[in-house]
């Protein structure tokens, strides 16, 4: 699929319109505080808008699409759990109250005032770690959606994708968070507008009855090809055997309209035929009679704990991941500093929160018709994985001028994720890595200097190891892996800090150590079983280092915090007063 | 939310 001039035509009015409006913004910046928390003047819809852009990013898209190929509408399930988060916490001001009335510009410094300055500088780096290593597969992953959206050839991959972070720095360089909201803000309209459409086409051709039909029998097919190569005595105790048979799957002779019933009667789904139109039922019917071919499995498609499913670990451990997130992630807590109060704050969080449904699903619906599509054309084009099968369906469905406006909704996603996390993370460095070193603090001008080097140095960062690093297994994983090495710790120490009044430093250091120790584990000895499986046979599920991560942190917060309170008595009962009491000077 | 946020957030 190539792009005509009426797509690059939309793509190119998008890219000058954002970077003429992000440079704009420039005038507005006369310090730190503008430049990293847009002066505290962020209002809820732009809220709302700048929110949603950073936190849908093509890697975003990538893996969400990979989740549906995989698990169907229940690979969405994060999606849900993350909505709900939002929306307690923006209804209770869980957490997200107490740190905006405290005036911090990053999470760390929030903790100095707790615990000490060595337990902020640790923070920040957990939090380096953590993030940046998060963000290294960003642009890799934007650029390998291009290739397979519009078959750009793939040596200009990196050359594409570094002129695309040049344009990102121009205008993060110069506004900062002033020019991240405004960009932001254009972005999330044609990002929302993409995605919408590619959504109504998806379903336009895989009506919904066909869609969870193809999914079941494609779930039942899964199931019994593991059956056949395992035997029914490792798909757990006392599940029952599936309902679906392989000769239902097998070819049949009669023509595909009549095969239908057949075959889902046979199969036991739920579907009927005539619940399908003739011509949608014409068009997809090849897929009930074909089997599923190699590296195309579908889980559960509709019940996460169901037999097939994620199970019920991965559900906890992903609900404890989006509580933590959404209260401790620093890209989505900087649209909270930057709101001008914390009740604005709250509103954010409470009308963003089923933009994360979305989210999840809309992506989820694209990567679960794709493996529709390629289930019926015999299986997965070389060079065609499930994160990358997704691009490569779309091309296939979007006509001329639709193609040219995803492309732009998916630079859209892309810059502005790029541009939050750079920002993010460069204020970290500078306010908890570097400040608390600096004795005599360095005027305004200096300040700006540092801060706007450090989003350049990060930028560089990112093309180096985001161009060159080869994601190992699924792009979720990696995600949530690295996440969680800052995860469970902060969440540990913002819960602990703001509501137990024991908590002190030693508590607080423990919690920092052992909540990175799960994740950290997690990669050595999946690592070492890939390396020597012969002499490492054991692998640990991703949900298990989760689940772990937090327990070891919350064991690491109360047992460190208990033993402190012998040698630090006259921290104990300390509150926030102090923060708040800074806020109103 | 294309149109409400749009309008509102410009």
């Amino acid at each position: 699929m190539t792009l005509t001039p009426l797509d690059w035509a939309i793509i190119g009015v998008y890219l000058i319109g954002c970077v003429a409006a992000g440079v704009w913004m420039k005038r507005y910046v006369r310090g730190v505080e503008d430049f990293a928390v847009a002066g505290r003047e962020m209002d809820v819809y732009l809220g709302v808008a700048s929110l949603a852009a950073t936190e849908v990013g093509v890697v975003t898209i990538m893996y969400t699409a990979e989740m549906g190929f995989t698990n169907g509408p229940a690979g969405a399930t994060y999606g849900v759990l993350s909505a709900l988060a939002m929306f307690l916490v923006g209804l209770t001001g869980f957490v997200i109250t107490p740190m905006r009335n405290a005036g911090v510009m990053t999470i760390p410094e929030l903790f100095e005032k707790r615990f000490g300055v060595g337990v902020r500088w640790l923070a920040g780096l957990v939090i380096i770690l953590g993030g940046v290593l998060n963000m290294g597969i960003f642009l890799r992953l934007g650029g390998e959606f291009l290739v397979h959206l519009i078959g750009l050839p793939q040596q200009y991959l990196e050359v594409t994708m570094t002129a695309l972070l040049a344009l990102v720095l121009l205008y993060t360089v110069l506004g900062g968070m002033l020019s991240v909201l405004v960009t932001d803000y254009l972005q999330f309209l044609v990002m929302g507008m993409g995605i919408v459409i590619t959504s109504v086409l998806v379903l336009w051709h895989t009506p919904w009855p066909v869609f969870t039909q193809q999914l079941t029998l494609a779930h039942q097919a899964t199931s019994a090809a593991q059956e056949q190569e395992t035997g029914l005595g490792s798909l757990g105790s006392g599940e029952s055997a599936p309902s679906a048979k392989p000769q239902s799957i097998s070819a049949t002779t009669a023509p595909p309209h009549q095969a239908q019933p057949q075959a889902t009667s046979s199969a036991g789904s739920a579907a009927t035929g005539t619940a399908v139109s003739q011509k949608s039922s014409e068009t997809t019917d090849p897929a009930v009679v074909k089997p599923l071919p190699k590296g195309m499995k579908m889980g559960n498609p509709f019940n996460p704990v169901g037999r097939g499913g994620l199970g019920w670990m991965w559900v906890l451990w992903q609900a404890m991941t989006a509580l933590a997130v959404v209260t401790t992630w620093q890209t989505t807590i900087a649209r909270v500093l930057a709101a001008r109060d914390s009740k604005t704050a709250k509103r954010i969080y409470r009308r963003t929160a089923f933009y994360f449904v979305g989210r999840f699903a809309l992506p989820g619906l694209w990567g679960a018709a794709a493996f529709i599509y390629f289930w019926q054309q015999g299986g997965l084009p070389e060079g065609v994985d499930t994160l990358r099968a997704m691009p490569r369906f779309l091309a296939t469905l979007l006509p001329m001028g639709l193609l040219g406006l995803m492309v732009a909704a998916m630079l859209a996603a892309e810059m502005s994720t790029d541009s939050g996390y750079l920002l993010t993370w460069a204020t970290v460095i500078y306010n908890d890595l570097l400040m608390p070193l600096v004795r005599r603090k360095p005027s305004e001008k200096t300040r700006l200097l540092i801060i706007r080097s450090l989003v350049v140095l990060i930028g560089l960062f990112l093309v180096f190891y985001g161009l060159w690093y080869q994601l190992p297994g699924k792009a979720w994983d990696y995600l949530v892996v690295t996440g969680n090495i800052y995860l469970a710790s902060l969440f540990t120490l913002l819960v602990g800090g703001l509501y137990w009044p024991t908590a002190n430093r030693i508590g607080a250091t423990a919690a920092i150590i052992l909540g990175a120790v799960g994740p950290l584990s997690f990669l050595i000895v999946n690592f070492l079983h890939d390396w020597k499986p012969d002499q490492f046979p054991w692998k640990i599920a991703p949900e298990i280092a989760g689940l772990a991560a937090f327990g070891c942190a919350f064991a690491g917060m109360i047992v460190g915090s208990l033993v402190g309170r012998l040698f630090l008595p006259n921290t104990v009962g300390q509150d926030w007063s102090l923060a708040r009491k800074d806020e109103s000077q | 939310l294309l149109f409400y946020v749009g309008f509102k957030g410009g």
